[in-house]
């Protein structure tokens, strides 16, 4: 469930560009992962599982203020790295239509696919030994609560760019009404108390954010890890096949 | 769901912005982010947010039914702008600009171009396999949203779904979940078989006629320039 | 003379161990035939469909589809079929028209121009050219049709294979897509198989015609020589035209009359009887 909802322009371009390229490094990595006999079979699944994502985000959850993400649903039913090119395909989908904003995509792309990554491993090495429900729930929990760590973490970093870049245009608009040769020791001391300040500000403002976030992170990791575990447990009922042959063409007709 | 609803507006406008092909107006976007990003200037950032939100009216784009698409962003960057900056009326300002001017140009892009279009773009930069993969989705997404339509009319009928019992609605929504799922992987077994009967190869379903210019193209690359030039003028 | 389909005595077990059996009459087509396989849901239409194109691969049993195992002669065969499943939404890729019809042929790697000319050539025969950059969700149900069976026909298949093609079809619809049907019959030799539980069209569209039930082929024979079976046609839960019926009825009252297969046949036979009962007072 962990996505940035960064403006646009507020992030400063070092960090967007990072995200951009963990992105496109994780998608050529995901893409040699997935063999050419599985493309053909796994392309439509992949498909229908992203626009079911789609659809699944817009279902309203009262007044919490979060939305189903169902990423690890998502690698379970695909594998781990068509799960990351699901993530990826959703969030240029949200992206385009002005969610999240287009800027922060390759992070957003990162930290949801660490969800699925994770949260694949981890449901593959726990439904051998446990039930297939608790090996769900266990998976998104962890993934999820991981990649809500990976947003905090994010967002600590960023903002101090973020500070910076807007303390720097308050300071270059002074400096120019004064003259810079002679000024330039108390602009210096001044950006000096500034970053100081800016550096307290930031802390006590991540801690904020953390406080804000970390409560509405876990109702919706609580709500997504039901949500998973409850479709994962319907298919195993309807079509268990689908889950215990993943690599295996399944076939149903009249 | 936005989606259909941008979908439709862009399949069905016929402004001279729609007519432009989807690579000009790509340009148009890309260069209305950079300057969002590089620039701090607020009255180059305000000019192009007037100029976007001009453009998304004389492509008859109603506004009222899409302004909550711009409040969306808006309210983020009030929240970030006003939770970080304390007494900076200016750099509260610029944060709201920019993501409403960045908003505003995505909007635009596709309110008046095809997502099948945009696609065909991204397709010049991305592997086969995502690219189909975008299209495939774009198809399941309208196949899908008309059966969730159809399940949530049923519930409705049926007494599954009552606005005070959150409990109920939570329980109907996670059925109508359950028995989409199960549908969209069915289908997707369906469509495995279209595939392989047609002889699909990686990278196939676009026939790309998508981004041949023509004179509309004009419009939006006219437009770039004149926010470049007003970049490199500030 | 050759067999263009044989399918003798069909088992397949689905991976969720559901049985799937088609015994009874051996399923055989010719040349040029438009055949049409009538049953109930969950007969076996789908399963029997399913193997012709090669996508399943029987347990027991014989299937040849132009002469060869559709399994094992898939990449040769999937040029020479063409299939139009039960749900054209699922079978239509391209994000627009356009695309789509041209989707077979540049994967069997046609030039640009042959496409280009074979599309267009497809899509004006079919009445729809002006759909060609319609995306397909805005179309109807009945233009949906006629694009996948324009994305099926492009390639000019000599056998062409429709699961339920007038399933949820308006009147109109249902009666392009027969005179489009009836037209690739004439003009291409196209052999079509197609499935139904519309017993009301075949007079319109089939040549020969497969009753199945239950997992068995039940009878087989023209229009003319099924509709003189109803007990076997009920058997199939399908209900006899209403035509079929009255004249029936009144064959068995001891009027001279045939079964009519259209409403035009009907209407010549009860001229004569009345003319000829006039004469007669």
């Amino acid at each position: 469930m962990s996505h940035l909802h960064i403006p646009d322009g507020v992030i400063a371009p070092v960090w967007f560009i990072c995200g951009y390229l963990g992105m496109a490094a994780l998608l050529t990595l995901a893409v040699r992962q997935v063999s050419r006999e599985e493309v053909a079979s796994k392309i439509p699944r992949l498909g229908v599982l992203s626009a079911f994502m789609l659809l699944a985000m817009n279902i309203p959850l009262g007044f919490i203020p979060t939305h189903l993400n169902l990423t690890v649903l998502a690698a379970i039913l695909l594998g781990p790295w068509l799960g990351v090119i699901a993530v990826f395909v959703v969030n240029l989908l949200l992206a385009l239509v002005g969610h999240g904003g287009i800027t922060v995509m390759g992070l957003n792309v990162l930290v949801l696919s660490s969800e699925a990554l994770l949260g694949y491993y981890l449901f593959a090495a726990l439904r051998q030994r446990v039930r297939l429900e608790l090996a769900t729930a266990t998976a998104t929990v962890v993934a999820l609560t991981a990649s809500l760590a990976l947003m905090i973490g994010i967002v600590g970093l960023t903002q101090i760019d973020l500070l910076w870049l807007l303390q720097e245009h308050q300071h270059g608009q002074e400096a120019e009404t004064q003259t810079a040769a002679t000024m330039a020791p108390q602009i210096e001391g001044d950006v000096q108390e500034s970053e100081a300040e800016g550096r307290h500000s930031q802390h006590t403002s991540l801690n904020r954010f953390v406080m804000l976030v970390v409560p509405i992170g876990m109702v919706g990791i609580v709500l997504e890890a039901i949500a998973v575990t409850l479709l994962t447990s319907f298919i195993l009922k309807v079509r268990p096949d689908l889950i215990a042959c993943q690599d295996r063409q399944t076939e149903k007709g009249e | 769901m936005h989606l259909a609803d941008i979908d439709y507006l862009a399949f069905q406008g016929n402004s001279l912005w729609h007519k432009a092909s989807a690579l000009s107006k790509l340009f148009f976007t890309l260069v209305i982010i950079c300057v969002v990003v590089i620039s701090r200037e607020l009255p180059l950032l305000l000019f192009t947010l007037a100029l976007t939100l001009a453009l998304l009216v004389l492509a008859g784009v109603p506004l009222r039914s899409f302004c909550h698409l711009l409040l969306y962003p808006a309210l983020f960057a009030s929240i970030f702008a006003f939770s970080r900056l304390g007494t900076s009326w200016v750099g509260a300002a610029l944060v709201l600009v920019k993501s409403l001017t960045a908003a505003t140009a995505l909007i635009l892009l596709i309110t008046t171009t095809c997502i099948p279009a945009i696609f065909g773009c991204l397709r010049l930069l991305l592997p086969p396999l995502i690219a189909d993969a975008l299209l495939l989705t774009y198809r399941s997404f309208f196949t899908l949203l008309g059966q969730l339509g159809s399940f949530m009319t049923a519930l409705r009928l049926k007494g599954g779904y009552a606005p005070l019992k959150i409990m109920l609605n939570l329980r109907s929504a996670a059925g109508a979940l359950g028995v989409l799922l199960i549908h969209s992987l069915e289908a997707s077994e369906r469509m495995h078989r279209v595939l392989v009967l047609r002889g699909y190869r990686p990278g196939i379903i676009f026939a790309g006629k998508w981004y041949r210019p023509t004179w509309y193209d004009l419009g939006p690359v006219l437009g770039a320039l004149v926010v470049l030039f007003g970049a490199v003028l500030v | 003379m050759n067999e263009t389909v044989r399918v003798k005595c069909l088992r397949h077990i689905y991976p969720d161990k559901t049985e799937v059996k088609l015994c009874g009459l051996d399923f055989v087509v010719y040349p040029g035939e438009k055949v049409m396989v009538l049953g109930p849901n969950g007969s076996g239409k789908t399963t029997l469909l399913a193997h012709l194109t090669g996508l399943l691969r029987p347990v027991e049993g014989e299937v040849r589809v132009l002469g060869a195992d559709p399994v094992k002669a898939f990449n040769t065969l999937r040029r020479r079929v063409g299939v139009v499943f039960q749900n054209v939404d699922e079978q239509i890729i391209g994000p627009t028209v356009w695309d789509d019809v041209a989707f077979a042929l540049r994967n069997y790697g046609f030039k640009a121009s042959q496409i280009e000319e074979m599309v267009a050539a497809i899509l004006q025969e079919m009445g729809i050219f002006h759909l060609k950059d319609k995306i397909p969700h805005y179309l109807s149900g009945g233009e949906k049709k006629k694009v996948a069976l324009a994305g099926a026909m492009v390639m000019r298949p000599e056998l062409l294979i429709m699961d339920e093609p007038f399933d949820g079809l308006d009147p109109a619809a249902k009666k392009e897509i027969i005179g489009l049907l009836g037209k690739f019959n004439r003009e291409y030799g196209t052999t079509i198989v197609m499935t139904s539980h519309d017993i009301n069209l075949v007079p319109y569209i089939a040549d020969s015609v497969y009753i199945i039930s239950k997992g068995m082929i039940l009878l087989h024979g023209n229009p003319r020589e099924v509709f003189a079976h109803p007990e076997v046609l009920r058997q199939a839960n399908l209900e006899p035209p209403l035509l079929v019926e009255l004249f029936s009825a009144l064959a068995r009252e001891g009027l001279p009359l045939d079964i009519p297969l259209t409403l035009e046949e009907a209407r010549l036979q009860l001229l004569q009887v009345i003319t000829s009962t006039k004469t007669a007072i």
